[in-house]
């Protein structure tokens, strides 16, 4: 075929999907010249699983990424059915914002948010060959023969590498939704030196809304009022959707059971590895035998649309054995199924072949993110695309990288984890992985990453002001609650009583008060006469600061442990195979991983805490010997 | 295996006892050719030239050639030896002044003195032992008590990670039962019962706090618990002091004063490790003048474990007993001194309202310390303690273990807070203490209860 120069870009990115749609519109913003190649232009951030945006982990992601200028908040805040805060009670570090989402809608949202952008053109195009010279990125070709000169190139390519879908004994190449597979540009990387491996996810199937007897499911209603994920969105659209919830039963289990040998997971047809989290309908039947039910969720997925998204019941059994399971789920006896649940297999690379910043560590120029890098999910794809966005753009520009720390974000804990511990499956966000999660909240994430966001260039110098300005007054509520003594009267008596706490006799300061269990900032209100009109954030914002006072500072102390083992920096020209007492499995990691720090090299599986204790003792030989004699 | 030998260390490697043989080793780079220079086998030759780990007897010269002590050398080329490197080990006779003078000899031949603990840490990355028998070897080394040795022996054979292990398994079941809760809060994951998480949490924190409590007991029997003797002089410090050492009669060892400034004693009284400051104004009160008493009594007193405060119990109290009086406190025994004398009663009463433990003994017939030994288990906490290898000896463990018992008990307050999260990261972070013990790589393994327990999935 005939190769053509189509144009000379900065920075090219592969795909349109949550990932490729951050990266893109990151570096445009930032000034690269940027194009971006989707295989059908139509499908810009398709959410081809949950109608959903946020939850547990994901919505801190969110959240953050508002923070430092991305999109998503904005536009699932524009597309949203219905807002709901999950962990509402069990404490604000792990509330965590999610919302359902009109999907049509978001497509539309996003296609004409990088439409809009300057330095940004997008086109529908497979990419088939990425350009290597000199262990540095050139461009890359299209299908048609169009050879895109970029100096970086960003592979966000989703689970359409090499795509498969899987259905009971059916199989075929093909992407989500109908859309078509990227088919040689896998080989093209494998050729540029990259490790790829298959990974696996899946699906449940999409039913009709009018097919369901929703009058036997329970009711899941949104938050009153809605709170919304973007920091820009003053007021959040009104709930217009509702989900349901219902169960199998024991007539499911029997026919998974006696259909078992017809599932591909079970009869061994897929090797891809899925993720734990996520398991099948079938999976769960066979490991839980105990279990006579498991719950179900129908979510809507667009107000332009009838179809429903059937959570919990993702599977890769044949059609027949799906609709006979389906159909002795709690109301859903006559349904109606539009897409059948698949299974999907796809191409990824090994995260620990990335530095940080996400660009590999062999092919100079080359990025990347999202599902590509291992991960699962539209909130840890968008946080990554964002980043290498970031990041390509400013190495054009001769800038350092952005690296967000552990104790930073959640963006922070996501690249940390990839990079340096890798995954085995596709990896999700969880709180649990967070370990300073009490510090990493969803509320707080303006004040973590605003400052950021705009040194980088993607936040409005008005955002960072209204931020400040923000966590000002939060200061100053604090600083009057502590310093504002009320006197015990009748009404202090009813109020603590009433919240379960004991009455006070002399005066008592606001503070001390609000640090009870059971008693909350808007109960006060009726005893602290001089309360300023504050908005909701920044009162909740001080309640949460005051009542967690203790356990933040303990953690400050943790994150300042943190640091300093991330500040021991390890000099990137070790041979660690000279370095005496490392275990062989240690000497082979560090090798290849070659950690930036002390903090780093502890994360990396395999690494064990005496490796460690040598690395510690080696480094303070060299220290003591000047450096000059390394034979410790 | 390349060795990448460091310059040569030395020092003494056996408490220096005396009459016993003492043990000098030399241990990197050039190790034979130091010793060349001052160790001459009878035979004629050089030690390098004789077999490997072969014993050689020889004569260990002076600066200008004269004989020093008849010894023998044994030459280990590394890696085959204790630290890995090549090393020589110089068995001497005779006692600390003479072992000194030899050690002196092979500094001045090239070696340089080895800090604390460096042979070890050589050994340990070299490949000789893993992090935990290193700990285990570096009380192995300082524990010369029978139940210290016993204890250490013990850990090494695990027998007290058993108690660990199930405060871990514990405080694993609450994290994943919450971390299931958090990360999986849309999904039908029924609430952990907070009334057995506080039980669960309760318990955790109970055998923790005796963990912890014991590792005081633990580090007591390897390190010695520090035991000032004060009193006004006359009172009778030093015939106190040395009916001590006489009533244990097993003075186990000096420790090795290279670097140490103050030499103490160490005795066993009452099953307990004592280690008597040896300062001269307490060991021999007659020879030291009068103003260094109080001074040094005080700076022993502030970094005692145990006080024994000796009082003349058959005369009038003096000002110079008030001082003495106005350190009254947990950690304090009364000792009733000459009680074999008139008893002045006025300062008996005293005596025994202003301290908790009064023990009326006389140094000179010995009476009452049978009582005193018992006092001193008591306040030492070693009363029912039990040498069977539960005792965290530590310090690492020790630390980790303490971290973990306060851990738990702001989890404890978490859950009356209601803070659910907060409790849920107290429990993470003491699992992460406590598997830090047992070597376990604990995010994975709450992961894996998780997934194993909770039905999760979309």
């Amino acid at each position: 075929m005939t190769v053509f120069e189509a144009g000379k870009f900065d920075i090219a990115v592969i795909g349109a999907g949550h990932a490729g749609v951050e990266a893109a519109l990151a570096a445009a913003r930032l000034g690269a010249k940027t194009v971006c190649f989707t295989i059908n232009l139509d499908a810009v951030a398709n959410m081809p699983c949950n109608p959903c945006i946020g939850g547990t982990a994901k919505g801190q992601l969110v959240r953050e990424i508002d923070a430092l200028g991305g999109e998503m908040g904005r536009a699932a805040d524009a597309c949203a059915l219905q807002f709901r805060m999950l962990n509402l009670g069990k404490g604000p570090s792990v509330y965590s914002p999610r919302a359902q989402i009109d999907r049509m809608q978001y497509r539309a949202y996003m296609k004409r948010c990088m439409e809009r952008q300057e330095n940004l053109e997008l086109k529908q195009a497979e990419i088939v060959e990425l350009c290597v010279e000199d262990g540095a990125v050139r461009g890359v070709i299209t299908q048609t023969g169009a050879f895109y000169e970029a100096k970086s190139v960003i592979i966000a390519t989703g689970t359409y590498l090499e795509g498969r879908l899987i259905i009971g004994e059916w199989s075929r190449t093909g992407g989500p939704d109908g859309m078509f597979a990227a088919e040689s540009l896998g080989a093209s990387l494998e050729k540029a030196g990259l490790t790829l491996r298959r990974f696996k996810t899946g699906t449940p199937a999409r039913i009709h809304r009018r097919s369901v007897d929703l009058s036997r499911m329970d009711l899941q209603a949104g938050d009153c009022p809605p709170r919304a994920f973007s920091f820009d969105t003053e007021k959040p659209k009104e709930n217009t959707e509702v989900c349901y919830v219902t169960w199998t039963t024991e007539e499911t289990r029997r026919i998974i059971t006696e259909n078992l040998h017809r599932s591909p997971l079970f009869g061994g047809d897929i090797k891809g590895v899925g993720p734990r989290y996520c398991p099948s309908i079938e999976d769960k039947v066979v490991r839980f035998p105990d279990h006579p039910r498991h719950q179900l969720f129908l979510e809507p997925t667009g107000a332009d649309s009838d179809e429903m998204y059937l959570q919990g019941m993702s599977s890769s059994m044949p059609e027949d054995v799906q609709l006979a399971m389906m159909r002795t789920v709690t109301g859903l006896e006559n349904v109606e199924v539009q897409r059948p649940a698949y299974a999907i297999e796809y191409l990824c690379v090994d995260p620990t072949e990335l530095y940080q910043s996400l660009e590999h560590k062999s092919v100079r120029g080359l990025y990347g993110a999202g599902q590509f890098n291992g991960t699962s999910g539209y909130e840890e794809a968008a946080a990554q695309g964002l980043m290498a966005g970031i990041n390509a753009a400013r190495s054009l520009q001769g800038l350092p990288p952005v690296i967000l720390t552990r104790s930073q974000g959640y963006n922070g804990v996501l690249i940390d984890d990839l990079v340096t511990k890798g995954t085995n499956e596709p990896y999700r966000m969880m709180t649990s992985r967070a370990e300073y999660r009490l510090i990493l909240r969803q509320d707080n994430a303006d004040d973590r990453l605003c400052r950021i966001g705009h040194e980088i260039g993607l936040i409005s110098d008005e955002k960072l002001h209204r931020t400040e300005e923000k966590y000002a007054a939060v200061r100053a509520e604090m600083e009057r609650l502590a310093a504002t003594r009320i006197p015990a009267s009748e009404a202090s008596d009813r109020i603590l009583t009433e919240a379960g706490s004991e009455p006070f006799t002399g005066t008592a300061a606001l503070d001390a008060l609000l640090r009870r269990p059971g008693v909350g900032y808007e109960m006060l209100a009726p005893l602290d006469g001089n309360r300023p009109e504050l908005p909701r954030d920044v009162w909740e914002e001080a309640e949460i600061l005051v009542k967690y006072e203790g356990y933040i500072r303990r953690e400050q102390e943790r994150v300042a442990k943190f640091e300093r083992m991330e500040s021991r920096e390890l000099p990137q020209d070790i041979d660690y195979n000279d370095i005496r007492g490392l275990r062989i499995e240690a000497r082979e990691k560090l090798s290849r991983l070659r950690p930036e720090n002390l903090g780093r090299a502890g994360r990396i599986s395999g690494v064990s805490p005496a490796d460690i204790a040598v690395l510690m003792i080696w480094l303070e030989n060299r220290r003591y010997s000047g450096g000059g004699e390394s034979n410790v | 295996m390349k060795l990448n030998q460091d310059a040569a260390i030395t020092a003494i490697a056996t408490a220096p006892a005396p009459g016993a043989v003492g043990i000098i080793r030399i241990s990197g780079r050039d190790s034979e050719i130091i010793a060349d220079r001052l160790f001459f086998p009878k035979s004629g030759g050089k030690l390098a030239d004789r077999p490997a780990r072969s014993a050689v007897f020889g004569e260990i010269h002076g600066e200008r050639g004269e004989v020093l002590d008849n010894a023998l050398a044994i030459f280990f080329p590394g890696p085959a030896s204790y630290t890995g490197e090549d090393t020589v080990e110089l068995q001497c006779h005779g006692g600390p002044a003479l072992l000194q003078t030899v050690l002196d000899r092979v500094l001045a031949c090239g070696a340089r003195m080895a800090g604390p603990g460096e042979f070890t840490r050589r050994a340990f990355l070299n490949g000789k032992m893993d992090l935990t028998q290193a700990e285990a070897v570096a009380d192995l080394i300082s524990a010369d008590w029978e139940g210290a040795v016993k204890n250490a022996a013990a850990q090494l054979s695990g027998a007290y990670g058993a108690r660990i292990r199930s405060v871990y398994e514990n405080l694993r079941s609450v994290a994943a039962a919450y971390t299931a809760v958090m990360d999986y809060s849309d999904q039908n994951v029924s609430a952990p019962d907070t009334d057995g998480a506080a039980a669960e949490l309760a318990a955790a924190g109970k055998t923790l706090c005796e963990l912890v409590r014991g590792a005081r007991s633990g580090q007591i029997l390897r390190d010695g618990l520090h035991t000032a003797v004060v009193g006004r002089p006359n009172a009778g410090k030093s015939s106190v002091f040395n009916r001590l050492l006489g009533f244990s009669r097993s003075i186990v060892t000096d420790e090795a004063g290279t670097t140490r400034d103050v030499v103490t004693e160490k005795v066993c009284v009452g099953g307990v490790p004592l280690r008597l400051a040896d300062t001269a104004g307490l060991r021999e009160g007659t020879t030291v003048p009068e103003r260094m008493g109080i001074a040094l009594a005080r700076s022993e007193v502030d970094r005692a474990g145990l006080i024994l405060a000796v009082f003349d119990v058959s005369a009038p109290l003096t000002e110079e007993d008030e001082e003495v009086l106005s350190l009254a406190g947990e950690n304090i025994i009364c000792l009733c001194n000459k009680c074999d004398l008139t008893v002045d009663n006025t300062t008996k009463t005293r005596l025994e309202n202003t301290f908790n433990t009064c023990i009326s003994v006389s140094a000179v017939t010995g009476e009452g310390f049978d009582a005193l030994a018992a006092a001193i288990t008591r306040t030492a906490g070693f009363s029912g303690v039990r040498f069977d290898g539960s005792l965290v000896t530590n310090a690492r463990q020790r630390d980790m273990l303490s971290r973990a018992e306060e851990l738990v008990r702001d989890a404890l307050t978490a859950l009356e807070l209601g803070a659910e999260d907060a409790l849920w990261g107290c429990v993470t972070e003491a699992c992460e203490a406590v598997g830090s013990v047992l070597g376990i790589a604990v995010p994975e393994d709450v992961e894996k209860e998780v997934f194993s327990r909770f039905c999760i999935g979309k």
